[in-house]
Order: structure tokens, then C-alpha cells, then sequence
């Protein structure tokens, strides 16, 4: 008797799926469908986790189904909580057999089913870093509540805290670096309780205590240089002020700002007269790949805030010598805004040293709350410079950074709501060619929709970041910092 | 059977008592407690969101009391729900009493912690989650009861202190103490074993503290796990643990005697409701500041808009804090009458119509009201957000707020997200999708009388908030939305209350006769500060209309200046 229930249980849930799977299309759209997130046409990592998206609610689906086809094979995703999927090994197995992935999507609308025109996932051959690492803080005003550097696995959904401020007092952390994406080598900071600069090297934490006398304030924002023994660091005195009817809420100024080099073995600030003059201010640098070259941003220095909207950084570069931690005696300017215009920010050197991408806002340097703010791509074989377009949107697009093998970027952008700020990240070929960029997947469509928080800092990284948060705390509440010294080269 | 039902029946009535009990005590001690705790979070139905609430430890409490919260929007019933959590915690204490005590004469003394629980729900740092702990560990201790086998005991002992760590947090410690007291009271050697669960408890809060769940022990262990984290717990927070434990060890001292003249057992039991009130009168007056309750109050109305009811409330009480009269002058300024009675309750200078921003949240929300009153659209969202932030991002209130600057902005893409947020609530759906149609929809925005009034008063010309001082903001705002008069009664009562004469003067200049200063006769206050800088130039004084009743006032305050404490004359001369 049993048994007979068992087989007839299982022929009804097999004739239901074969009912299931003979669709009438009662419409054929010509246009694809209006993916929430948008993932059409776009270029995928192979290792890339799974794509959840949706229709908007204003398409008032009530069933979807999805049809992957990858060269000779078939997958089938039908709809679960008005979402689409494909199973995880199912997805694997698709994009490592294919370089172009067609996805056909069906929508039951109003009792009958429409069906979208074919869109198609381009599938790179090179993959992507494992981990990226960001922080999730509000894109708030002056204060903040809870936030944390955190690091999410890009082949599944799984994220992982590397340290909240639950475990160090509520204070400020911010400015997360690693050097060549390695999660071993990596620094931040933390403002307030337990302030000061944590620089991990293969799980031994430093704390540092990184103002000087001789520095107009502590470390602020880092560039590794690759042998890992400096880091780039500007020092900034910075102040936030708030629109009340321009487009952008806030601004974020420099009242002045210079660039030091901190030597990581001899606990010592590089300070040079050419990187700290008065005349200007200097900020954002980063290393190029050979060590050899030390990029950064400046601008007149002006009086503020009065002037805040006349602040033009430009993209400027001067020699380094990593045996003798000298500077070279001149500053080259790779981007004159005084004849390009605009104003450049974050500054970034591929891998291969090739290509310098930047974002370039109207002025100032803050951009992440510049509506204008784009990606820009400077070739520095021939000095060419072009903006992403493929990568840009009418909204923010501001920091950005390189996967270890230089194929992919993921910058922030708020194109989304206009004041969240997510990661998409896009592939780049050998001659600086970007594909559609994408949003970091995640387990459901809504999820960013949800999400409270900003998206701040996206950096790749090879690998989890291993230390744990618990053993930076006991260094950051038992340790008194190691005091930094001042050389002027 | 009989005595079964006698029994019901006692459960029932003592129940229905101690309901009514805890919900008298709690209508009179501060019935606007609830409504305004409710503001700081709403429970958001979404799974990701709560699979991350309920993963932490503590998560089921957490989850249980935002279910409770949600509720609490509707008058009377967060009364009536904590009243209801207060008498199961009561009867569960009492009834676990009786267990380890045998006498009935200990009963009194389960009311004991529960009073000092209420004193903790009228501190807004104060998690609810707290209460909903100490139910879930008093239903776990009463299981205890119920195992029969000492080998059993122990493991219950263990698997519930787990489970209770995981589901309801520090709470556990408190199970485990009570569990030790127990097993001393009934000394065996195998009594030593019931230092297994706090050692449990310990290895769980140390696996917690290396997962970096917390920064701190005490966080995970103590009832400071149940306090705003940013925030070092007053000592009250210790007060409930405290006596929880001290009447469970009354309760196993007192099978060391036994009372049998009635007269005795009577002046115990009297002892014991005499001892209670005086407890619960004492903490009333220790732990609940009236104050605060007040501010909830007037917060609370403010909130449904309820101007005419917030200005009788301020009417009646003694205005002497800035934030009691920051409330009340938004209501003054709401109902149109600030530059008519600003100086009727005493004024001390600015803050008194807008308080320095201190960033706490109570603060933050406060000044999102006020400058939403005023017009500056630009720092009403900036608190609102910096109060939402603060409260964890779930605050309807501050939510609402938000939607609606978004959309006076047209910044749609941001307020439908927030709009969706709501739609994701119980209690604000329907709220959340009346704000749809706004979306995307600048006709519809500027046609509402609220959304269109307050998007006239963003003005063309950008600046920094506050850049030019608030007062240069506030003129650019009349000017774009000249017939937003709230604005100018904040901006003249600005300089009155900075003694700012000639920027009054000017202000009136400006404005006499725009639709926001109707020529006519002035406000009373705006009047007297006519009076003030141009009593002996009477052509002004017919140009504004000063009344007769004006000048004679102003004739006898030169005469005796204490006539007119309520004039803008008397600040001028005596405030400091």
C-alpha cells in the first residue's frame, strides 16, 4: 500500500513538471527584460557566484522562467519567491563551459506568458580575485553607528567580518589596504577608542601611533608600495560640510593635505619639501607596479571653504627610489586640469603598469559625493586618457580598484538610488577594453534594496584575510602604539 | 477536581490582578513611554534581515520583543502588551518560588524584581529584548522543575543553558547562578556538578568574543548586553539580575524556618507589601525621571501633529529645559502663534527655539522637527538621517521623515527605496504605499499641500547649511517660498531672542508686506520689538501698525519693567 503511494506520488510530481515545462508564449517582446539587477549583456569571471535577479513589480509577474543555453547544453531556471536562479553547481559547470551564455526569459504576466528577447552573459577566460574586501558603514553626515571592514567570498555569497567596531568600542575604522591584493599584508586605521594605524604582515599586528609633529595629522589614505615595505600615505586636514540645494548633499574638503612615504621597517615618515608645500594640496597616492614611480593628486592650494568649488586636482607623478628612499627632484603632471579640466581622484596603476584609471569630478577631491563624478583610463604608454563610458552612469562612480591579475576592476558606484553606495565590477582587456559591469552578486535581488549600508573601499584580494578580528583588538587595547619618527629627504 | 478548579481559579484571578496591577503602574508612571520607544525601531519582514537578527545570540529575544514593538504605534498597547509580559514574569517568579520555598508566605517577593524591571523600561537605552530574556529563562528554570532524574537534571541544565546563551543571550548567566543556588540549597556532592553550565557559559562567550560577536564580556554575560552598546549601563541595569537572585536565595533560606502563628506569618506577608511599595515609590522617584516622561510626551505629539494638544500640555508644566521648549515653540510655530507667545514661558536665548545639536538621537530627531518646521529641508534630513543611523536604521519615525525630503528633493530613486523598507512593515505599509504615487511624480509632489509647501522653500541660490548662519538661510528660504510664514516667526524670533535689534529691523523691512508678514498689525512680540528700537519714531510705529494696547503696555514697562516679564522688553533688559 505504501509502495503504491510512493509510485503514485512520484508520476503526479513527474506529469506536473512535464505540465510545467510546455509553455504557450501568448507574447514575444522585442526587447530584453528589465532585470532587477541589470545583468544583461554583461562580462563574467568563470568563478563568479550565481546571478539572482527579478522583474521589477511594475511588470506584475507572477511566474518566471529562464532558459540558459551554453553552447549544446540547456538549463532551465524556473522563478522561487519571484526570483531566478540557477543552483550552484549548475551554474558552475555552465560558465566553465562556454564563453557566451544565451538567456531566454519567460514572464507569466496576466495569465499569460511573455517572452523577452534572448540576452547574453559573456563569460571572460580569466577569473576573478576569490575575496573582496570593503567596509559597510551609512553614507552618513558626521556621525555613525555600527560599521566594519568586511570580506565577502565572490565565488559564493559568504561574508565574513574582519573586524566591526562592536569589538573595538564603536569608533571610526576606515582606509583598508592590502599590498598587491594580498590578504596577509593589509593596514587600516581606527579613530577614537584605540586610535591608530593597524598594519598586519603575515599575522603579526602592529599598532602605530602615525601623527608626527612634523605632519599635519595622522596617516589617512594608504597606497602599498608592491615590495611592502612603504606605504603612501597623504595626511589631510578635512572638514565636511553640507549642501542645502545643490544636487550633491555634502562636501568633503582639504584644508591642506601633503603626501609622506612610511617605511614599514624602520617605523619612520619620508617627508619631502616637493610632496608638502604650502602652495598646494597634495593627496591620494598610490605606487606604480615597479615601485619606482609615486603617483598622486594635486591642487592649488586655495583658501576654503569659501573657494571649495574652485579646488582642481590634478594627476601628477615624481620618481622614488626604494634602495636609497629618496625622491627624485621634479614633479611631472600626467593630467593638467588647468587645460583638461575637472579634477582627478584616486589614482590607480594596473598591474602591468599600463593604464592609470581615476575618477574625474567637476572639482575637489571627495567624489564619492560628486553626481558627475566618472572613471576615467589614462594609457601611460602613450598618455592618452578617455572616460569609461561602458563603466559610467548619470550617477557616482568613485573608487576603484585592480584584481591581481588586472583583468577585472570593482569601483562604487550609486547608480542604483543615488545615495548608496555598491560594488560592480567589470572586466578589462589587454588594450583597456571594459565589458557591461555588473553588481556584486548576491543571494537575493532585493538585498541591496534592503541594505542599509554603503559599500565603501571595494579591494580585491587574493585570499581571506586570516587574522582575526579578535586578536587585533587585544593588540589595539593592550598595546600603546609604536611612536613614528619625521625624516625630511 | 474541585480543588484543581479553586486552583485555576486563583491562577486567574491573582493574574488578572497583577495584569491590571503592572498596567496602572505603568499608564501612570509614563503611558507615552511606549509610543516613543516604538519610534526608535519597527520590526522589518524580510528574511535575510531577520535570519541575521535571530543568528545572533539573543536573536529569538530580540525577534520576540521587535514583534511586541511593532505594536506599540497603537495607543495603549505597549501597556497593555508589557503589562501582560510583566504578570507571566510575575507568576512564573512566584510560582518557581513556591517551588523552592514550600511557603506561600515568599509570594510578595516575586513582584520585587518586576518592579525593578519597570523602572528599567522607561530608560530608552534599554533593550526590550532584556524582558522577553527573563521570560524565556524563567519558563526554562520552571522546566527544570519538571525532570525527574539527578543524571537528567544536569543535562537539562547544560542544554538549556546553551540554548538560552544562544536564543536570549547574557540571560543565561542568570540561569546558571539560580541553577548553583539550587544545587548549594540541596548540597550533594553531586551539587558541585552545577558549576558545569557557568563554565559552559563561559567557553560559549569566549568562542562569541573570538567570533568578534562582542568586544567585551560583559556584553555577552552581563545585562549590559541588554543596554545600548555605544553607552556604559547606569547601575540600574544590575538591579532586576541582582534581585532576581536575591529572592530565589530568600526563597531557600526560608525553608530554615518555619513560621506557625498566623500573627507572625501575617507581619511577614505585611512586611513584605510594605517593603514593596516603599521599593517601588523610592525607584518611581530614583530611576524614573518625570522630565523625560514629559519629553516622550511632547515628542509623541509632535510626531502625530498634534500642535494644539503639545502647546495646552506646555502650557501647563514649567518650561524650564531647552528641549521642553524647543518642543513646545514648534507647536507655537505650527500653530502660528510663536511670535505671539514666545516669551510667555521664559526664554533663555537661541536654544531655545533650536537647541545645539549634541548627536544623540533624542536630539537629532527633535532638530529634524524643527527644521522641517522652519522650511530648511537640507538639515531636517540631515538629522533625520543622523538620528535613523543612531537608532539602528529601522526608525519608522525617521523613515517617514526621510521619505518625505527625498521626495521634496525629488531625489525618487532613494525615497522609494525607503519606501519599500516601509512596505516591508506591519504597522506602516499602507502609509508607505499612499507615498508611492509621489514617485517619479513632480505634479503629484508639488500639488500636495505638505511636499509642495516644503518644496518651494529649497532656494536656488546653494550655500553650506549654516554656513552664513542659520538666520541667512532662513531669509533665502522666505524668499523663494515667501508665503511660508513658520519661517519667519523663527527668523524674527531669532534675533529677539539673540537681541539682534538692527538685523530685526531689517528683517521686518525686508519682508513687511510679503505674503509671509501680511501688512497689518505685527505680531505681538514682532510689535514690542518695533516698540523696542522705534518707540520714539512714530512714523515706523504707524508704519507697523503698533496697537494702542502695545504702546500702553510699553508706557507702564518703563514705568515698572516687572509688568511686562512676558514681554520682549523684559528679555531684552534682564535676560543674560
Amino acid at each position: 500500500m505504501k509502495h503504491r503511494f510512493y509510485t503514485w506520488a512520484v508520476c503526479v510530481c513527474l506529469g506536473l513538471t512535464a505540465c510545467q515545462s510546455r509553455i504557450e508564449v501568448a507574447h514575444t517582446l522585442s526587447c530584453p527584460p528589465p532585470l532587477c539587477p541589470d545583468y544583461t549583456e554583461i562580462t563574467l569571471p568563470p568563478n563568479i557566484a550565481p546571478l539572482h535577479f527579478c522583474l521589477p513589480d511594475s511588470c506584475q509577474a507572477t511566474e518566471l522562467r529562464a532558459h540558459f543555453t551554453a553552447g549544446a547544453e540547456e538549463w532551465e531556471a524556473t522563478g522561487n519567491h519571484g526570483e531566478v536562479f540557477l543552483p550552484a553547481k549548475k551554474w558552475r559547470r555552465m560558465l566553465q563551459g562556454a564563453s557566451t551564455v544565451t538567456v531566454r526569459l519567460l514572464a507569466r504576466i496576466d495569465g499569460e506568458w511573455t517572452a523577452y528577447a534572448p540576452f547574453s552573459l559573456y563569460v571572460a577566460n580569466e577569473q576573478v580575485d576569490s575575496h573582496l574586501a570593503y567596509r559597510l558603514i551609512e553614507p552618513g553626515y558626521e556621525t555613525w553607528n555600527e560599521m566594519g571592514i568586511y570580506q565577502r567570498c565572490l565565488e559564493n555569497y559568504e561574508e565574513k567580518a574582519i573586524l566591526t567596531n562592536r569589538q573595538t568600542g564603536y569608533g571610526c575604522m576606515n582606509c583598508h589596504s592590502f599590498c598587491k591584493q594580498d590578504p596577509d599584508q593589509m593596514l587600516f586605521h581606527l579613530r577614537l577608542d584605540y586610535g591608530g594605524t593597524y598594519l598586519i604582515d603575515h599575522g603579526n599586528i602592529e599598532k602605530l601611533n602615525t601623527k608626527t609633529p612634523q605632519t599635519l595629522s595622522a596617516l589617512v589614505y594608504p597606497s602599498w608600495h608592491p615590495s611592502g615595505r612603504y606605504v603612501a600615505f597623504s595626511v589631510n586636514s578635512t572638514k565636511q560640510m553640507f549642501h542645502t540645494t545643490d544636487r550633491n548633499r555634502i562636501e568633503v574638503m582639504d584644508f591642506a593635505s601633503d603626501v609622506v612615504v612610511y617605511d614599514v621597517e624602520q617605523h619612520t615618515i619620508l617627508k619631502s619639501s616637493l610632496l608638502s608645500t604650502p602652495e598646494a594640496f597634495e593627496t591620494f597616492p598610490t605606487f606604480s607596479p615597479d615601485g619606482r614611480t609615486l603617483y598622486f593628486c594635486s591642487a592649488d592650494s586655495v583658501s576654503m571653504p569659501g573657494n571649495y568649488n574652485r579646488v582642481h586636482y590634478s594627476l601628477c607623478s615624481i620618481g622614488f627610489d626604494p634602495d636609497s628612499r629618496n625622491f627624485a627632484n621634479r614633479i611631472d603632471t600626467l593630467y593638467n586640469v588647468h587645460r583638461e579640466g575637472g579634477s582627478v581622484s584616486f589614482p590607480r596603476v594596473s598591474p602591468d603598469g599600463r593604464f592609470l584609471m581615476f575618477t574625474r569630478s567637476h572639482y575637489g577631491n571627495f567624489s564619492i559625493w560628486h553626481r558627475e563624478a566618472d572613471l576615467y583610463l589614462a594609457d601611460l604608454t602613450n598618455g592618452s586618457i578617455r572616460p569609461l563610458d561602458s563603466l559610467n552612469s548619470h550617477e557616482v562612480e568613485s573608487y576603484h580598484s585592480w584584481s591581481s591579475n588586472g583583468r577585472w576592476v570593482v569601483f562604487s558606484s550609486r547608480r542604483m538610488d543615488g545615495l548608496y553606495t555598491r560594488p560592480y565590477i567589470a572586466y578589462i582587456d589587454e588594450e583597456g577594453n571594459t565589458g557591461k559591469p555588473f553588481v556584486l552578486p548576491q543571494e537575493r535581488s532585493d538585498y541591496y534594496t534592503m541594505l542599509m549600508k554603503s559599500y565603501n573601499i571595494p579591494e580585491f584580494i587574493t585570499a581571506p584575510v586570516t587574522v582575526k578580528g579578535h586578536a587585533i583588538t587585544q593588540i589595539a587595547k593592550q598595546s600603546p602604539g609604536i611612536d613614528l619618527s619625521c625624516i625630511e629627504k | 477536581m474541585n480543588l484543581l478548579r479553586n486552583r485555576q481559579q486563583i491562577y486567574t484571578a491573582a493574574g488578572i490582578g497583577l495584569f491590571l496591577l503592572w498596567g496602572l503602574l505603568f499608564f501612570t508612571t509614563g503611558r507615552f513611554n511606549f509610543l516613543y520607544l516604538e519610534q526608535w525601531h519597527t520590526l522589518i519582514y524580510d528574511a535575510a534581515t531577520l535570519r541575521n537578527e535571530v543568528m545572533q545570540p539573543g536573536g529569538l529575544a530580540q525577534l520576540i520583543a521587535d514583534l511586541l514593538l511593532q505594536f506599540f504605534c497603537y495607543p495603549a498597547a505597549g501597556i497593555l502588551l508589557t503589562a501582560l509580559l510583566f504578570t507571566l514574569l510575575s507568576l512564573l517568579t512566584a510560582r518557581l518560588l513556591y517551588q523552592w520555598a514550600h511557603t506561600l508566605l515568599v509570594l510578595p517577593l516575586s513582584l520585587f524584581p518586576v518592579a525593578a524591571l519597570l523602572f528599567l523600561h522607561h530608560n530608552v537605552n534599554y533593550f526590550y529584548s532584556g524582558t522577553v530574556a527573563l521570560l524565556l529563562m524563567l519558563l526554562l528554570l520552571a522546566g527544570h522543575a519538571y525532570i525527574r532524574t539527578r543524571r537528567m537534571h544536569l543535562l537539562y541544565a547544560l542544554l538549556a543553558t546553551a540554548l538560552l546563551y544562544a536564543l536570549a543571550g547574557p540571560v543565561a548567566s542568570l540561569f546558571t547562578l539560580l541553577l548553583a543556588l539550587q544545587a548549594a540549597a540541596e548540597w550533594r556532592r553531586t551539587s558541585l556538578c552545577y558549576l558545569l553550565p557557568p563554565l559552559l557559559l563561559l567557553l560559549l562567550g569566549w568562542f562569541s568574543l573570538r567570533a568578534g560577536l562582542s568586544g567585551t564580556w560583559q556584553h555577552l554575560l552581563l545585562p549590559d548586553g541588554y543596554f545600548t552598546h555605544r553607552l556604559q549601563a547606569a547601575s540600574v541595569i544590575y538591579l532586576p539580575w541582582c534581585l532576581w537572585a536575591a529572592v530565589f536565595l530568600l526563597a531557600l533560606l526560608s525553608r530554615c524556618f518555619t513560621l506557625r502563628h498566623r500573627m507572625l506569618r501575617g507581619a511577614v506577608l505585611l512586611l513584605q507589601v510594605v517593603g514593596l511599595t516603599a521599593f517601588f515609590i523610592d525607584g518611581s522617584h530614583r530611576y524614573i525621571d518625570s522630565r523625560n516622561e514629559v519629553f516622550k510626551e511632547f515628542n509623541c505629539y509632535a510626531r502625530e501633529g498634534r500642535w494644539d494638544l503639545l502647546r495646552q500640555r506646555g502650557n501647563a508644566l514649567p518650561l524650564n529645559n531647552l528641549l521642553f521648549q524647543n518642543y513646545y515653540h514648534v507647536a507655537l510655530a505650527e500653530e502660528g502663534v510663536l511670535a505671539d507667545r514666545l516669551f510667555h514661558s521664559p526664554c533663555i536665548d537661541i536654544q531655545s527655539i533650536y537647541v545645539q545639536g549634541d548627536k544623540t538621537p533624542y536630539v537629532s530627531a527633535l532638530l529634524s522637527d524643527i527644521y522641517f518646521s522652519m522650511g530648511h529641508i537640507a538639515l531636517s534630513q540631515r538629522y533625520a538621517f543622523e538620528a535613523n543611523e543612531a537608532m539602528g536604521n529601522h526608525s519608522p519615525r525617521l523613515l517617514q521623515r526621510l521619505v518625505q525630503t527625498n521626495l521634496i528633493y525629488g531625489a525618487y530613486d532613494v525615497a522609494a527605496k525607503y519606501i519599500t523598507l516601509l512596505e516591508h512593515t506591519l504597522c506602516y505599509r499602507q502609509w508607505a504605499a499612499r507615498h508611492r504615487r509621489y514617485l517619479w511624480n513632480d505634479a503629484a509632489v508639488e500639488a500636495d499641500p505638505l511636499l509642495g509647501n516644503k518644496r518651494r522653500c529649497l532656494f536656488p541660490d546653494n550655500r553650506f547649511s549654516g554656513n552664513k548662519g542659520l538666520d541667512d538661510d532662513l531669509k533665502q528660504i522666505l524668499h523663494s517660498n515667501p508665503s511660508h510664514r513658520i519661517t519667519l516667526q523663527y527668523l524674527g524670533s531669532l534675533y529677539l531672542l539673540s537681541k539682534d535689534l538692527p538685523r530685526f529691523q531689517q528683517t521686518l523691512e525686508t519682508f513687511y508686506g510679503t505674503p509671509s508678514l501680511p501688512e497689518g498689525p505685527l505680531p505681538v512680540h514682532f510689535q514690542e520689538g518695533v516698540m523696542a528700537f522705534a518707540a520714539d519714531q512714530p512714523q515706523l510705529l504707524e508704519h507697523y501698525q503698533i496697537t494702542a494696547d502695545v504702546r500702553q503696555q510699553y508706557e507702564a514697562f518703563l514705568q515698572n519693567p516687572s509688568s511686562g516679564c512676558n514681554t520682549v522688553w523684559y528679555f531684552l533688559q534682564f535676560a543674560r
